[in-house]
């Protein structure tokens, strides 16, 4: 047999071939197995025509044809996994903590922002040891505008409520997310990290000095419900993105873009973990901080961040705790490869 | 390569291809939300215009609004990518699909990390607050300029974009490309010449190449230039095989393409010569035909 007769007898399976990668396209789940059967058989045989080509010369024309039409058949025939959400229970309440509370890199970022943030608190409600730091850093104007802001603080209505619980979710989920992105680049990332710290450090210190009164009051009845879910989101997305970030820097015998992939993999739990608590906080910081303390003591609200801060240690802590041992690293790399 | 032990090539799509269908993709979740919120506000609007409703039901209003545009704006890419097997619907019309680099289908994983780390390739936009404070009304404003990405995409030979590097993955191009027909020769002196043309003489797979990449374009060229790019190959050739040297070398690689593709092999010469290429050939074809016979059964 020559080629011309060859691809004459071909052709029309090829033909048909191309037009059930058209129809199975579309509608995936619906074929029927007659079709899904005749489908397989027909790549088969492109596999084959396919070896026959490239191992007896034919017009590169006809390879390339070949080439194109056996990986579209390839990519009909061998579809992407979906989302397994029942493998999510073990990787949401078992995983997950485990690889946060073993992470170093989550150690590093939450040292590096609760230091900051502390020693620029103190710096700007202190106002002795570096006098006039809180304005150097954030700026008279800003600390004037947040500082009115609160002194007229008086809550709003209902339905604005829910509206910001929207906002936030939106704009602070949003910015986890930069921090986590950003990270890759390590040295970008530690910036926006620091400099979110220091800014929040020192509007907390600044506002919680004696002499701001009724303002002081009101900041502390907003920040004090949703803080602990807050702050801890903050740390773990930036803990993520610098795992990514020293993934690509210190690649631990693998190559360069293999060990990217792998930090890329085990991160990705960690960001998602940051934007769940970014979720919480907004709801938290939408519906109980906004309320005014007439409506809803301080009390009420120091017993939520105190439960909040008791679930987190429960979550990290206690479920997060036992050492994952060699079995328990086969299974989490297994449950990654086909989660 | 696959179960089916074959091991195939794919096509890659470059920067602008891509943009075209980023831009798509755009449009399309844009329009649609824009659509179906104002639909949604209208409605409502319009219902309850005379009743009274209370503050909190346009508050809840807004927080699904928002919540969804959040939902769109971070994880489009990864649902669709994940559940349309590999594609949004902007690389659907773009002919366009994501790939693991070793060729598989991508997974839930891969589709959402590559998405997040769009907005790195995205950067640096046209102004300083998205860096520092993510979406403020600023960086809504500001122009992306992709930067990043194209520097990824012009230092790795797959045309990774930083998303795809740390997912593992890559975007192809499947074209349905049209099979073209063997070159056919009216003329009768190309087979006759074919005749002289050595039985013995194997033609190897770098000049069946390059005589039917010639072939295919010679309609292009005018006849001098034709000859003179074909002289190149013909003029050795031609002598080697002791056929006299002023026959038209145009002529003489379109009786090699014939003697190569079209012509019947003779039994001689299928036993003959070329082990690896007619071991190979005795080997596939039986199992070509029999899959064959099996699909018309």
């Amino acid at each position: 047999m020559n080629v011309a007769q060859l691809l004459k007898k071909r052709r029309p399976q090829w033909r048909e071939l191309e037009r059930l990668c058209e129809t199975i396209s579309d509608k995936p789940d619906r074929s029927r197995e007659e079709i899904v059967s005749r489908f397989s058989s027909l790549y088969r045989a492109a596999c084959a025509d396919l070896a026959l080509a490239e191992s007896n010369q034919f017009p590169p024309a006809t390879v390339e044809y070949l080439h194109q039409l056996v990986a579209r058949a390839h990519n009909q025939l061998y579809r992407s996994e979906r989302y397994q959400f029942q493998k999510w229970y073990r990787v949401i309440f078992r995983d997950t903590p485990r690889r946060i509370f073993h992470d170093p890199c989550v150690h590093i970022v939450a040292v590096l922002f609760w230091g900051l943030f502390l020693i620029s608190a103190y710096l700007a409600y202190d106002n002795t040891v570096w006098p006039g730091f809180a304005q150097d850093v954030v700026g008279q104007e800003q600390l004037d505008t947040s500082a009115e802001m609160f002194a007229n603080f008086g809550g709003r209505g209902r339905g604005e409520n829910w509206m910001m619980f929207g906002f936030y979710i939106f704009n602070n989920a949003g910015i986890g997310l930069n921090c986590f992105v950003w990270m890759l680049f390590v040295l970008p990332g530690f910036v926006t990290l620091a400099f979110n710290s220091v800014h929040l450090g020192t509007i907390f210190g600044y506002m919680f000095r004696p002499e701001m009164g009724e303002a002081g009051d009101h900041f502390k009845n907003f920040v004090t419900a949703h803080g602990p879910f807050e702050l801890t989101a903050i740390v773990l997305s930036a803990g993520a993105g610098l795992k990514i970030g020293l993934g690509w820097l210190m690649t631990g015998g693998l190559s360069r873009l293999d060990s990217l992939q792998k930090a890329g993999r085990d991160a990705l739990p960690i960001a998602m973990t940051a934007v769940a608590l970014f979720c919480l906080a907004a709801a938290i910081e939408g519906l109980i901080s906004a309320t005014p303390e007439k409506h809803m003591p301080w009390f009420f609200k120091g017993s939520v961040a105190t439960f909040t801060s008791f679930l987190l240690t429960f979550y990290f802590v206690v479920l997060g705790f036992p050492e994952p041992g060699d079995s328990d690293l086969d299974f989490l790399s297994g449950a990654w490869d086909e989660a | 390569m696959t179960p089916e032990n074959i091991a195939f090539e794919y096509q890659l799509a470059g920067p602008f291809r891509r943009i075209v269908a980023y831009v798509a993709d755009i449009l399309i979740s844009l329009v649609g939300f824009g659509i179906v919120a104002f639909i949604v506000w209208i409605g409502f609007l319009f219902l309850f215009s005379n009743t009274f409703i209370a503050d909190e039901f346009w508050g809840l209003l807004a927080f699904l609004t928002l919540v969804s545009w959040f939902l769109i704006y971070w994880f489009y890419g990864a649902v669709t990518e994940t559940y349309l097997n590999g594609q949004t619907f902007g690389k659907r019309i773009c002919g366009l699909r994501v790939m693991t680099i070793d060729g598989h289908a991508i997974d839930g994983v891969q589709a959402t990390l590559r998405n997040f780390f769009r907005l790195l390739d995205m950067a640096p936009v046209a102004s300083v607050p998205a860096m520092l404070g993510g979406i403020s009304e600023e960086s809504v404003l500001a122009i992306p300029t992709c930067l990043i990405g194209l520097i990824a995409m012009t230092i790795n030979k797959r045309y990774q974009r930083i998303g795809d590097m740390v997912a593992g993955t890559m975007v192809i191009h499947e074209e349905p490309r049209m099979l073209t027909k063997l070159n056919q020769f009216s003329d009768p002196r190309v087979a006759s010449l074919a005749e002289l043309i050595p039985p013995v003489f194997v033609v190897s797979a770098k000049l069946s190449r390059t005589v039917s990449e010639y072939v295919d374009g010679r309609q292009h060229l005018a006849p001098q230039r034709a000859n003179e790019i074909a002289s190149h190959v013909a003029r050795p050739l031609l002598h080697k095989f002791g056929i006299p040297g002023n026959t038209d070398a145009d002529l003489f690689l379109c009786a090699l393409y014939y003697r190569t593709f079209a012509e019947e092999l003779s039994d001689d010469e299928a036993t003959g010569q070329g082990v690896a290429v007619t071991g190979d050939k005795a080997g596939k074809a039986p199992l070509n035909d029999r899959i064959t016979a099996k699909e018309e059964a």
